[in-house]
């Protein structure tokens, strides 16, 4: 089902389909989206259950400026943006690098099955400010146009180009000294 | 300055996720996602006929409670009345009450006089009032 066949079924009053069909077709594209950042299953998996309540009720005011799958992954990243923002602010108050924090989560999670390689560059991408790791993940790993990201993130897509050539500078050079 | 090749494009392997799920993890998040949707809905469609009965009958006590209060004239004394009434004193004597009745009562003169000794009158104060 398309996104403009759920936005139909949606208001044709069939609510609880149209977000099954939300729910069925974006889990596994969100949960990635989500892992990329919190490096970890279990604060995915409760992030990915706020993301899903937050566009059910949202859902009445999408009014269809935006494509629906646009629309979806700019409230999964302002929730992750929160998420971080939250952590930061926790592991300050315990004195503590959120960059750290979340670079042992990958050397420590149960679930991570890559090669060196791998985990050097997630580590890389931690490393990163908030809008450069936004950029880069959408644009190296979902492979979205420039102008997909300006949606999502409301950025114009000069900067966005600009971040994303940072972004992948700094992790090719870290990959470079280790590789 | 020797040329190097693009790690992040030469190797395939750094686009894929090098994470993964517990077993079944999306296929249970999906069924456990769907669900809680359809429980409030049931819960709601459930609740509906009484949730109305309920708001008809505070709809219903409220109007009448008004209705009867405009219809049905104050009786209790306001604050300012009781302020006024508590500061006065009773001050006609009996007898004077009991004089205003007469004419209603049609009294005798036996009557009077039985009654003006009950009160303690003097015999003199009695015969000046009968006359």
């Amino acid at each position: 089902m398309t996104d403009r066949e759920i936005i139909e079924l949606y208001k044709e009053g069939s609510c609880e389909e149209a977000i099954n069909q939300i729910v069925s077709q974006y889990t596994e594209r969100l949960y990635w989206h989500i892992r990329r950042f919190l490096c970890n299953h279990e604060d995915t998996n409760d992030l990915l259950q706020d993301v899903f309540i937050k566009i059910w009720a949202a859902l009445p005011s999408f009014r269809g400026d935006a494509q629906l799958f646009t629309w979806i992954y700019r409230i999964a990243t302002n929730e992750v943006l929160n998420y971080l923002r939250k952590q930061r602010f926790k592991a300050l108050v315990s004195f503590q690098d959120a960059t750290e924090i979340l670079e042992r989560r990958i050397d420590e999670d149960a679930y991570f099955n890559g090669n060196a390689l791998q985990r050097e560059l997630h580590k890389a991408i931690q490393r990163l400010p908030e809008k450069q790791r936004i950029v880069f993940t959408l644009r190296y790993f979902d492979e979205l146009k420039y102008e997909q990201i300006s949606q999502i993130t409301e950025t114009s897509v000069g900067a966005l180009k600009a971040s994303y050539h940072h972004a992948y500078n700094k992790i090719k050079e870290d990959l470079e000294k280790l590789f | 300055m020797k040329d190097r090749i693009d790690i992040l494009s030469s190797h395939e392997e750094l686009k894929k996720m090098p994470y993964e799920v517990p077993e079944g993890y999306f296929e249970s998040f999906k069924a456990a996602a769907a669900r809680p949707q359809r429980k409030k809905t049931d819960i709601w469609h459930k609740a509906y006929p009484m949730a109305t009965m309920a708001a008809m009958l505070v709809v219903m006590v409220t109007a009448g409670t008004f209705f009867l209060k405009k219809a049905t004239p104050a009786q209790e004394m306001s604050l300012e009345d009781y302020i006024i009434c508590s500061g006065m004193d009773i001050t006609t004597a009996s007898y004077q009450t009991y004089s205003s009745a007469t004419a209603d009562a049609q009294l005798s003169n036996e009557d009077i006089v039985s009654y003006l000794i009950y009160t303690g009158l003097s015999a003199e104060n009695i015969h000046d009032m009968i006359e």
